[in-house]
C-alpha cells in the first residue's frame, strides 16, 4: 500500500508539475490575493483559506499548496473508504479516481477555489470520525475538529451536519445509551461553537448576495431549475470526463432541459433509495452527492450557478458510490446451485 | 463478463481520466489560455466574451481584444441572456472602453 500511495503521489505531482512551475494567477485569484493584505482575524469567515493565501504570495507556492491539499483529500478519502469496509482494491481505486479525475482540476489548479479543498478536508475528517465507534473521545474530537476546519475553509462545509449522521447510519454502529447522550451533546456544542466563531452576520449575508445588483431578482423556481441543469451537466461531465469549462452557458439551456435535469436528480435519489438495502454504500455515495448540493440550491448568487470547484465535495460522494458499485460487482462470489 | 475481467474494468476509465486531466490543466495556466478555452466552450455567454476580451487586452493584443469587446456587446443583446448579465456586461464594456481610450490617448 505504501508503494502504491507513493506512486499515486508521484502521478498527481507529475500531472500538476507544469502548472505549479509556470501557471499564473487567473480570474478571481487577483481579487483574493488583494484580500491578503487584510489581517486574518481568528475565527473570521474563511479564516483558514485566507490564511493559506497569506502564506502563498507567489503563484508557484499557491499552486503547490493546492496540489498538496488535494493529495490530503485523496488520502483521507482512501481512509474513509477503508473504514467503510471497501475492499483493498476499492480503497485504491477510489483514491486513484479522486486523484486524477478531470473534474477536480478547477478546485486544484485555481488558487481562489482552495476553500473547497480545505472544506473537503474538514468534511472528510468529520465523517472518518463518524465511520466507527464515533461516541468515543477521539472520533468525537475528530468530528468537531473537522467541522471547525471545514467551516473555517468555506461555508459549504455546513453539509457535514447531514453527512455525519448519514455516515453513522451506513456504518450501523449503535453506542451505549449513556455515551450516545454525551456524544450528541458534545458534538452539538462543538458545532454551535464553530458556527458562532464564523460569525452569524456573514451567514445572513450569504442569503442576500444578490441584493442591490441591478437586473437581479430572486426567483426561487427559476433558480432551482437552473441549478438542477448545472448539476445534471456536472454529473454528465463527471461520468464522461469531458466538457469541463470555467463558465458554461447554462442560460442557453431550454426550459424543457431544465425540467428534465430536475427529473434526473429525482431519479438519482430514487436509485439511492432503491438500493439502500442491497448496496448501502452506493446509497451512501449518491446521498452524499445530493446532500452536499443542497446549499447551492438555497443560496442565490447573481450569475453564480453551480460550477466545477463547487462540485468538488459532491464529486467525492459520486466516486464513493461508483466504486462501491464496482466493488460489489467485481468481487461478487459465484454460487453453485446444488 | 468473467469475474477476473471485471477487476480490470477501471483501468481504461482511470487512463481516460488521466488523459483528460492532463488536457485540462494547461487551460488554467494564464488568463488567456483560460478564457480562450472558455470561449470555445461557451461562445454565446457575454461574461466569457468579456473576460476573453480582458485577457487579450491584458496580453497587449489590442485589436483582437476590441473585437472581443464588440462581440461581448453583441452576445449580451441575445434574447437568452438574463437582464442582470446584460446590465453588467454593458457596464463593464463601458469601463473597459474608457480605460482603453485613456491608455491610447
Amino acid at each position: 500500500m505504501t508503494w502504491w500511495a507513493c506512486g499515486l503521489g508521484l502521478l498527481v505531482t507529475g500531472l500538476y508539475a507544469g502548472h505549479v512551475r509556470s501557471g499564473g494567477f487567473v480570474y478571481e485569484d487577483a481579487r483574493w490575493q488583494a484580500a491578503r493584505a487584510a489581517p486574518v482575524v481568528l475565527g473570521s469567515r474563511r479564516m483558514l483559506t485566507r490564511a493559506s493565501w497569506a502564506l502563498t504570495p507567489t503563484a508557484r507556492a499557491a499552486h503547490g499548496l493546492s496540489v498538496a491539499l488535494h493529495l490530503i483529500v485523496v488520502g483521507l478519502l482512501g481512509v474513509l473508504a477503508w473504514r467503510l469496509g471497501y475492499s483493498p482494491d476499492g480503497v485504491r481505486l477510489v483514491a486513484l479516481v479522486a486523484a486524477v479525475h478531470p473534474l477536480t482540476v478547477e478546485a486544484v489548479a485555481y488558487a481562489a477555489a482552495r476553500g473547497e479543498v480545505i472544506a473537503a478536508i474538514g468534511i472528510l475528517l468529520a465523517v472518518i470520525g463518524a465511520a466507527g465507534r464515533w461516541w468515543r473521545p477521539w472520533p468525537l474530537a475528530g468530528m468537531v475538529a473537522g467541522a471547525g476546519i471545514g467551516w473555517l475553509g468555506k461555508e459549504s462545509a455546513v453539509v457535514l451536519l447531514a453527512l455525519v449522521p448519514l455516515t453513522i447510519w451506513v456504518t450501523g454502529r449503535r453506542p451505549p445509551a449513556v455515551a450516545w447522550g454525551y456524544g450528541v451533546v458534545l458534538l452539538w456544542l462543538g458545532l454551535v461553537g464553530a458556527w458562532t466563531m464564523t460569525g452569524l452576520d456573514s451567514w445572513r449575508g450569504l442569503l442576500t448576495l444578490g441584493a442591490g445588483v441591478p437586473g437581479w431578482s430572486s426567483d426561487v423556481p427559476a433558480w432551482v431549475l437552473l441549478q438542477a441543469a448545472a448539476t445534471s451537466r456536472l454529473l454528465g461531465v463527471a461520468v464522461s470526463g469531458v466538457g469541463m469549462t470555467v463558465d458554461p452557458d447554462l442560460d442557453l439551456m431550454p426550459w424543457g432541459f431544465r425540467v428534465f435535469a430536475l427529473v434526473v436528480l429525482a431519479g438519482v435519489a430514487e436509485v439511492a433509495w432503491r438500493v439502500h438495502r442491497t448496496r448501502p454504500l452506493v446509497t451512501y455515495g449518491l446521498t452524499w452527492t445530493l446532500l452536499s448540493l443542497v446549499p447551492r440550491f438555497i443560496v442565490q448568487t447573481p450569475r453564480g450557478y453551480l460550477n466545477e470547484h463547487q462540485f468538488y465535495v459532491p464529486l467525492l460522494g459520486l466516486m464513493l458510490a461508483g466504486v462501491a458499485w464496482w466493488d460489489g460487482w467485481a468481487h461478487q462470489e459465484t454460487t453453485c446451485r446444488v | 463478463m468473467p469475474l477476473r475481467w471485471r477487476r480490470w474494468l477501471p483501468v481504461p476509465i482511470v487512463g481516460w481520466c488521466v488523459w483528460q486531466t492532463a488536457q485540462q490543466i494547461p487551460a488554467w495556466r494564464s488568463e488567456l489560455t483560460l478564457w480562450s478555452h472558455a470561449a470555445r466552450m461557451a461562445p454565446f455567454k457575454p461574461r466569457v466574451a468579456l473576460n476573453y476580451a480582458g485577457a487579450l487586452l491584458g496580453d497587449g493584443q489590442m485589436r483582437a481584444g476590441m473585437r472581443q469587446l464588440a462581440r461581448a456587446q453583441a452576445v449580451a443583446d441575445l434574447p437568452h441572456v438574463p437582464a442582470v448579465d446584460r446590465h453588467l456586461t454593458r457596464r463593464t464594456i463601458a469601463v473597459n472602453l474608457r480605460r482603453f481610450r485613456e491608455v491610447t490617448r
